[in-house]
């Protein structure tokens, strides 16, 4: 079974994915920053993670440069309002272990998909 | 089929020629929504604002980069305006050194924050108008909670406070609302709401 950590700051948002992957077969973890988060994949060692971008506190350069050290690298999936430009995009699949990115606001059905798609058989 | 009931009820008045009108002459408090992805249709509203007036504008900007607003305004100027941004999404990626007319920063962490980046910008540029792009950061007005609405209020307040007015006349807040329905409204706090609608259709090509 995947596991999969949500980290978002917005707390309805955060539980919906949560509860919908739930429901998809995942184990679940939850974080509401990029402190709880780092602390959370050290014990919970997620596959996934869905990263808000825009969180209070570390910012996302921060966190992707604190997991390069860390044993467990998980999948990252961006989850971001900002609009990147194709060399802005380039620049953060080079950072950390970022293998996607999804615009907000999102369709529910894109988000599964990109997760399944980016999952460990 | 599922029992639903009705949350909120919003009414919306479309009359073009009297919104041209609006739009033109637009001062004051205003939340700007709109359900595009494009900065393009950001940059064809504010042309429509006061175009014989010479504008200084502050744009804070959460969604684009200011690398990729200036390719977009490289094809489609701003007419008589003067624009000065303040990016707090490139040192996402990279760290950038402030230039004349850009200021890269971290995105603030809430609104009380949002207010001093704002004021800051506002001493340095002294604008006429300051745009806010995008309070979808801070408030999903389709599932508020009471916090987020009484902070997002306060927020209001003080702007009119200690903005609107003194430094500058026209503050436009824009919020997209793919999120959902918007279930509230600010209506007392704001001097104008406006809805921005894109329709794009794919390109048919013809032989």
């Amino acid at each position: 079974m995947n596991k999969i950590l949500i980290v978002d700051d917005e707390q309805d948002l955060r539980e919906m994915i949560n509860l919908m992957m739930a429901k998809e077969g995942y184990e679940t973890e939850m974080a509401q920053d990029g402190i709880d988060f780092l602390k959370k994949n050290d014990n919970f060692q997620p596959d996934i993670v869905t990263l808000d971008v825009m969180m209070p506190g570390l910012t996302t350069k921060d966190i992707l440069e604190e997991l390069k050290d860390k044993y467990n690298k998980p999948k990252i999936i961006l989850l971001t309002v900002v609009r990147f430009s194709d060399e802005e995009k380039e620049k953060l699949f080079k950072m950390g272990n970022v293998v996607d990115y999804i615009t907000k606001p999102f369709d529910f059905d894109e988000l599964v998909t990109t997760i399944k798609d980016n999952s460990v058989d | 089929m599922a029992e639903t009931e009705v949350v909120h009820v919003n009414f919306w008045k479309e009359m073009h020629k009297e919104i041209r009108k609006t739009i033109k002459n637009i001062h004051g408090l205003v939340l700007l929504t709109h359900n595009s992805v494009d900065f393009s249709d950001i940059v064809d509203f504010l042309n429509k604002i006061r175009r014989e007036e010479k504008l200084t504008i502050l744009y804070i900007s959460l969604v684009n980069s200011y690398s990729n607003m200036k390719k977009i305004l490289d094809v489609k100027p701003l007419d008589s305006k003067k624009l000065f941004v303040v990016d707090c999404v490139s040192n996402f990626i990279t760290e950038h050194i402030d230039t004349v007319d850009c200021v890269y920063t971290k995105p603030p962490d809430n609104l009380n924050d949002m207010k001093e980046l704002i004021m800051e910008n506002i001493q340095k540029f002294h604008p006429n108008l300051v745009v806010l792009d995008s309070l979808s950061q801070f408030i999903n007005f389709s599932m508020p909670s009471n916090e987020k609405l009484h902070n997002f209020y306060r927020f209001l307040k003080s702007i009119r406070r200690d903005v609107i007015g003194i430094t500058n006349d026209t503050f436009i807040l824009i919020y997209d609302d793919k999120m959902g329905s918007m279930k509230t409204l600010p209506t007392l706090f704001t001097d104008t709401i406006l809805k921005l609608e894109v329709i794009r259709e794919e390109i048919k090509w013809q032989d």
